[in-house]
């Protein structure tokens, strides 16, 4: 019974060492690890350490990835409400319709004769000076 | 031809006598409501015109005309014959439905818009009718210098039963999407022409089964397809480009030249087979 203490001691200085361990990264060259140091522990700490990277990597590319469809769900809505509806077909005829001939030109009048009787009298009435 | 004793199927819409009905905007009716809307409660015509037309079916008052048989010799003509065509296109397509045929004098309301004499006799996919304006007939043999026989004239209806039932096949359809997709107006055309051509096959193939579905009661008589092919020689684009003055251009072509309609008419009516008439394998 009088060991049993002992053996407990022991046990926590050893978990004690491992965790002084895994809160003793070794910087590395130059010099020596420092006391304590678990090269496997350092290892699977920087595993975790990329594995919490990437787990934050694909949170955010999932982010992205939602907010892209929602604006391709904008646009798409943006381009359909924008749709032309399409053309009503046209009738099937049994050939070539006609076109109605075009109204001849209109024809001007043809000018005046300038020297005609009463023109020169006409014109100065047209451009006397008002009273 | 042989016609009178045959069946009166009905289905024929008149709407004779009944005016062109176009009226802008929507017709009376929203003319009144506007009126009412602008100086009772105040509300802008426009905002009355736009509600009429979306609820309204973009505005323009359908016309209906008297269904049933109609009494005059014309439209006793047309009923027989298209009555013939429905008995044919029964037999050739399983689940062929029978089309309206709307008897019209100088312009109607159509599902495709304004329809008017001058584009002669013609088929609306939208509504499926079939829409005759019979002073074509008269038009066909003095200015387009087609057949007047009877059988030119049933030709014709025929040839627009013949785009109803191209309607039904999906063939017009998938015409119209090529056309959208056609790189030039050339290539578009020739879609046109290729449907065309198949109308006056399956007015062929009509008019070789009219007799066995009748009993013989509508049936070509000596000298009646000759009359038939007279009236496609008369209205081949070609043709209409010479007798309008104008240079003969193939790639503005819509419905085929003479030569090729008449070639597809007598295809349809010596094989009597609407698998027959596939014009457009032959782009």
């Amino acid at each position: 019974m009088r060991r049993l203490p002992f053996l407990l001691l022991l046990i926590a200085a050893q978990c004690g060492a491992a965790g002084l361990a895994q809160a003793q990264p070794w910087p590395g060259w130059p010099g020596p690890p420092p006391a304590g140091y678990s090269a496997s522990a350092t290892t699977a700490e920087r595993h975790r350490q990329a594995i919490e990277q990437l787990r934050a990597q694909a949170d955010q590319r999932e982010a992205e990835a939602e907010r892209q469809r929602l604006q391709t769900d904008r646009v798409l809505r943006l381009l359909e409400g924008a749709r032309i509806p399409a053309p009503a077909p046209p009738p099937a005829t049994a050939y070539a319709p006609r076109l109605a001939p075009l109204p001849p030109p209109a024809r001007l009048a043809p000018p005046l004769d300038q020297n005609a009787a009463g023109v020169r009298e006409i014109d100065a009435w047209l451009s006397r000076q008002p009273h | 031809m042989r016609w009178q004793g045959g069946r009166r199927g009905g289905g024929v819409e008149d709407r004779r006598g009944m005016g062109g009905g176009a009226v802008a905007g929507g017709g009376i009716g929203v003319l009144v409501l506007a009126a009412i809307g602008y100086f009772v409660f105040g509300i802008d015509p426009n905002t009355t015109q736009q509600l009429a037309s979306q609820f309204g079916g973009a505005g323009q008052a359908e016309q209906q005309g008297q269904m049933g048989s109609p009494e005059d010799q014309d439209g006793h003509f047309v009923e027989v014959i298209g009555s013939n065509i429905n008995d044919v296109w029964a037999t050739k397509l399983k689940g062929y439905t029978a089309p309206t045929t709307v008897l019209y004098e100088q312009g109607t309301q159509t599902g495709c818009g304004f329809g008017q004499a001058a584009m002669g006799p013609f088929y609306c996919p939208t509504d499926q009718k079939v829409y005759l304006d019979l002073s074509f007939w008269r038009e066909m043999e003095s200015k387009l210098g087609a057949s007047g026989a009877d059988f030119a004239k049933a030709y014709v209806i025929a040839h627009e039963f013949g785009h109803h039932v191209q309607t039904l096949t999906g063939a017009s359809q998938q015409v119209q999407r090529a056309q959208q997709a056609a790189r030039s107006q050339a290539e578009g055309n020739r879609y046109s022409v290729a449907l065309e051509l198949q109308a006056d096959c399956y007015a062929g193939v009509w008019a070789s089964n009219a007799a066995a579905v009748s009993n013989g009661q509508v049936a070509l008589e000596p000298g009646d397809l000759e009359e038939g092919m007279k009236t496609a020689q008369a209205i081949g684009d070609d043709t209409l480009q010479r007798r309008g003055g104008g240079r003969v251009s193939p790639e503005s072509f819509t419905h085929g030249s003479s030569a090729q309609r008449v070639e597809w008419l007598q295809r349809g009516y010596q094989t009597g087979d609407p698998a027959a008439c596939d014009t457009f394998s032959q782009l």
